[in-house]
């Protein structure tokens, strides 16, 4: 029989190994090498979500009515497919801005308002308030039936036990004790404790270990299997009508309502948002967690309905609620190491829970509530006192245990009343309400902090009155006749039956009055309000963050100046001399600043160091802040947006934007003039090849059908054929020279070339060309010319291009080109003069450019592609060297270029 | 893009359950019988959450990938 010794040394052991593994975590996370990056151990760690509500809760609600209680995890299974969409956008948005919880988003979003940041808080801690109190009933109940494993029979009646009210006591001081400890040992300036994500992703293992152990026991142990098992259900028709969804009294709609609640709690949950956004450490996590996460829920419940229906068949004559089945069923059985490891399942959802959740509402408490309270009390001079860091410390602690003994008080005064399920659902509900504001903020720009105010409280207050209220007429702290005729008598104020709706499950109908008061309110209050100029920035920040990515809210706010050291004493007093030295560093080494004394901060500088801050003591206060160190005096928000400030900013901001936009235009038109050339070459070289395929083809018909074609009219038309298949073969090469030129990919030789005997060469490939125009060709070359290096084909296929051209227009017969070579500081000149047509000086830049040839009126278009001088000009300015024309129209020309020396 | 093609695929994927998941679908089963020694809604409901969870590891599995994205993000102060 476990003695309450042995089951207390045990819980401690688990407890000790617990904080010994978040002590290794956070070991690893200072010395920079984290175990907890990966993304299995991040799915694990979103497995908070399962509490005692999983553990024990839910069999007891399948045992009332089935299949139910699965939509709690179906909403969540659903919503991580919006993962990618809604949560990695909050992810992003939480790190860039360095929000600290959900309040701090909310308030954030809303134009940093400290207003907006203690309502949300205080409705989560309202709101969470029975959720722990849930979880405290548990341990405590899971204790008590543990210690009667030897006794005859099993009771979870313990109403009259006088102990059963004082050990939740002390259940509650010992969690307080943990919450501290792990979640209050340091501040980080990220706000992380990944000691304490290492810890819960291990208690998610063994809840989920735990949970299938005594399924697997109750379904192969007691029974042959499921079949076994369900057949044996099917034989009792209580509990068979368990395999349906009862019909009565619109189940549908409370299915659908569930679901709902628990899509949105996924997120909106304070212990949730914590472990999914301010612990996430990497967003590529999210990715693979979107179906692990799952995955864990559905193993988790795989077998809650084999054990519900082995509860039922086995203890009928026990007076035991369905709730604790988990735990009595290895009991009966005397199974004692099953049960401890139900007993340390359960109460390990338990603590993971509460230690998760008063952590993340802690520092809601001390960054939204507490913070700017006391920031504007001048009698504290917060902006002057020196070491903040152990002041929010026990700001914190002092939380948790305050939030601790709250729920301790709740389950006095109810505990007895509900069943776990029912109070888990009061908590989403409430929760519930964060959801339009919360993600009208991240979508949607017109959002307005006045929108958000009024859907919040609309939303809260529905909720406090059909949930809320009627707890407290049950415990008799109001008149009955409030329930039954509302209150003053007002039959439609009635708390279950809003305006007259008629709906039998509680919870869907403060659902939908709640949410629909929140929503109307939120985007009526958000249209029919102006946001302040900081709201817009915000909104725009929020909303637009994959676009912003990298930016921070850039100087926006600047006013006033401060000095570098007095920033950075502020960061001191908040995150140690160290951390602040370092992140000053950091930044001022970024941007090339001189760290040394009284240079005035920029903007960017006070923005970041405000951020930075924001990480720790949350937005709003963060601001009030770091006004108060520029200004020397603690500064309202509406102080601070003076009417100069907000004409300074647009100003400055349409300045930037005019910017951008004509370095845009300017792209832009070179764009289109890019595309029109390239339109324009297209066309050309199209109607170039068409041309001699054109002549071609005609020519070939003819002598096809013409088989009794004169022999000279035939050897004529076939040599006109030959020649034109040249021109095209020449033309189609010249193109490919082209391209391949200009995308670089000319294999390019680097040889050492004499020039003499390239012009000689080039002479001699050409010689046939010159006699048949009966020109007269000399060459001017001195006796030693140093070398060049390139590519000797290429520079050849230039010398022999600028040769033909100066054959090609001269016109006289006897006409002289001359070829020069000369040696001119560090490079070569050579020339080729001709006494031809000449190029009038408007063309002269044109004739290097493709396919431009000059066409004139008499002479018509010269053959040859129009190629030849673009392909030379590639060539030359590959080789270093610059090539031009110097004519005058009918005085002949002379085309030179330089090439650079070989060293 | 493929990030996007991928968030259509689970922007549907998601309809698609809450239809699955949700009256009328759900009231078609809601009969007695038996597949394989199991109640029917029972079944269906755990075999089409496997199966569904099962598509959004395919979908997720292929396409971007977000490790690059650690990158993108510039933080001040501590890195993340």
């Amino acid at each position: 029989m476990p003695a309450a010794g042995i089951i207390l040394t045990i819980s401690i052991c688990y407890i000790g190994l617990l904080f010994a593994i978040a002590y290794y975590g956070d070991k690893r996370a200072d010395a920079g090498r984290s175990i907890i990056s990966n993304p299995y151990i991040y799915a694990l760690s979103l497995a908070v979500y399962c509490t005692a509500w999983t553990f024990y809760g839910s069999v007891g609600r399948s045992a009332q009515n089935g299949v139910e209680f699965l939509t709690i995890y179906i909403g969540p299974t659903l919503m991580v497919t919006l993962g990618l969409l809604v949560l990695r956008k909050v992810v992003r948005i939480s790190k860039i801005h360095r929000i600290t919880s959900i309040a701090d988003l909310i308030s954030s979003r809303y134009g940093k308002s400290a207003i907006l940041g203690s309502i949300v808080t205080i409705i989560a801690v309202i709101g969470i308030i029975p959720y722990i109190s849930l979880q405290l009933k548990a341990i405590s109940t899971s204790y008590f039936l543990i210690k009667q494993f030897s006794a005859a029979t099993i009771s979870s009646d313990l109403k009259g036990l006088s102990a059963f009210q004082h050990t939740p006591l002390f259940v509650t001081l010992l969690l307080a004790v943990f919450a501290v400890l792990f979640g209050t040992r340091h501040l980080d300036v990220t706000e992380r404790h990944e000691g304490l994500v290492a810890a819960i992703a291990f208690e998610s293992i063994v809840k989920l270990l735990a949970f299938l152990s005594v399924g697997l026991f109750v379904t192969y142990g007691l029974y042959n299997g499921f079949g076994d098992l369900f057949s044996r259900a099917l034989a009792v028709p209580e509990i068979s009508r368990l395999f349906l969804i009862d019909t009565s009294g619109n189940p549908y709609n409370r299915w659908f309502c569930y679901i709902f609640l628990s899509m949105l709690a996924i997120l909106m949950l304070p212990r949730q948002f914590q472990v999914a956004v301010v612990e996430n450490v990497n967003e590529a996590h999210i990715q693979k967690a979107i179906w692990l996460f799952p995955l864990y829920l559905l193993a988790i419940n795989l077998f809650v309905l084999p054990v519900t229906f082995s509860g039922l068949l086995k203890l009928q004559n026990v007076p035991i609620d369905a709730d604790w089945f988990v735990l009595a069923l290895p009991m009966i059985e005397k199974k004692m190491g099953l049960t401890l490891i139900v007993f340390i399942g359960g109460m390990s959802a338990a603590t993971g829970m509460v230690i998760v959740e008063t952590v993340a509402l802690s520092t809601m408490i001390c960054n939204e509530l507490v913070m700017p309270v006391l920031l504007r009390i001048r009698r504290f001079q917060l902006a002057k006192r020196k070491d903040m860091i152990l002041l929010l410390l026990t700001i914190r602690r002092v939380s948790i245990l305050i939030v601790l003994l709250l729920g301790y008080a709740y389950f006095l005064l109810t505990g007895g009343f509900y069943a776990l399920v029912s109070i888990g659902l009061v908590s989403f509900a409430a929760v519930a309400q964060f959801a339009p504001a919360f993600i009208g903020g991240i979508f949607w720009k017109g959002g307005t902090r006045t929108g958000a105010m009024a859907g919040l409280l609309a939303g809260f207050s529905v909720w406090a009155y059909t949930l809320v209220l009627p707890s407290l007429v049950q415990a008799g702290l109001l008149p009955l006749d409030w329930l039954t005729q509302g209150p003053f008598g007002i039959g439609l104020l009635k708390p279950f039956q809003l305006f007259g709706m008629n709906s039998p499950d509680q919870i869907t109908h403060a659902v939908f009055w709640s949410m629909l008061a929140n929503v109307t309110m939120y985007v009526g209050g958000s249209l029919f309000s102006r946001p302040s100029l900081l709201e817009q920035i915000q909104a725009n920040l929020f909303v637009d963050v994959f676009k912003h990515s990298g930016e921070m809210g850039k100087s926006a706010l600047c006013r006033g100046t401060a000095s570098v050291p007095d920033l950075g004493s502020l960061l001191e007093r908040f995150i140690g001399p160290q951390k602040a030295e370092e992140a000053l560093r950091r930044y001022l080494g970024k941007n090339s600043f001189p760290f040394s004394q009284n240079v005035p901060a920029d903007a960017n500088l006070v923005s970041y160091v405000e951020t930075l801050l924001g990480g720790t003591i949350g937005a709003a206060s963060a601001h009030i802040l770091v006004t108060s160190v520029i200004k020397e005096e603690p500064f309202g928000f509406e102080e601070v947006l003076g009417i100069l400030d907000e004409t300074r900013q647009v100003i400055a901001y349409s300045r930037e934007l005019e910017k951008a936009t004509s370095e845009l235009k300017a792209a832009n038109e070179r764009l289109k003039e890019l595309d029109r050339l390239k339109d324009e070459f297209i066309s050309t070289i199209t109607h170039e090849l068409r041309t001699p395929l054109t002549s071609i083809r005609s020519l070939a018909e003819i002598l096809n059908t013409t088989p009794d074609l004169e022999k000279d009219q035939h050897a004529y038309f076939t040599s006109i054929i030959i020649k034109e298949s040249e021109r095209l073969t020449r033309l189609i090469g010249q193109v490919l020279d082209i391209e391949k030129m200009e995308s670089d990919r000319t294999e390019f030789q680097t040889v050492r070339i004499d020039p003499r005997r390239l012009i000689q060469d080039a002479v001699t490939a050409t010689d046939q060309l010159v006699r048949e125009k009966s020109l007269h060709l000399t060459m001017d070359l001195p006796d030693h010319a140093p070398f060049v290096v390139g590519d000797r084909d290429l520079l050849m296929q230039v010398m022999v291009n600028l040769i033909s051209n100066a054959v090609k227009f001269s016109d006289k017969a006897g006409a002289r080109i001359q070829i020069r070579l000369a040696v001119q500081n560090g490079g070569l000149l050579i020339s080729v003069t001709d006494e031809g047509i000449g190029i009038a000086s408007k063309d002269q830049e044109a004739i290097f450019m493709k396919f431009h040839q000059v066409k004139d009126s008499i002479r018509g278009r010269p053959p040859g592609s129009g190629l030849g001088l673009s392909i030379s000009k590639s060539i030359i300015e590959r080789h270093g060297g610059k090539i031009w024309v110097e004519s005058g129209e009918g005085k002949g020309a002379a085309f030179s270029f330089t090439l650079p020396a070989a060293d | 893009m493929a990030a996007d093609k991928k968030n259509d695929r689970l922007i549907c994927l998601f309809l698609l359950g809450m239809i699955l998941f949700n009256y009328p679908i759900l009231s078609l089963l809601n009969r007695p019988a038996m597949v394989f020694g199991i109640p029917l809604l029972y079944f269906y409901i755990f075999f089409i959450w496997a199966v569904w969870i099962f598509f959004v590891g395919i979908i997720t599995a292929s396409g971007t990938d977000y490790r690059q994205i650690r990158n993108e993000v510039q933080q001040p102060g501590t890195d993340a």
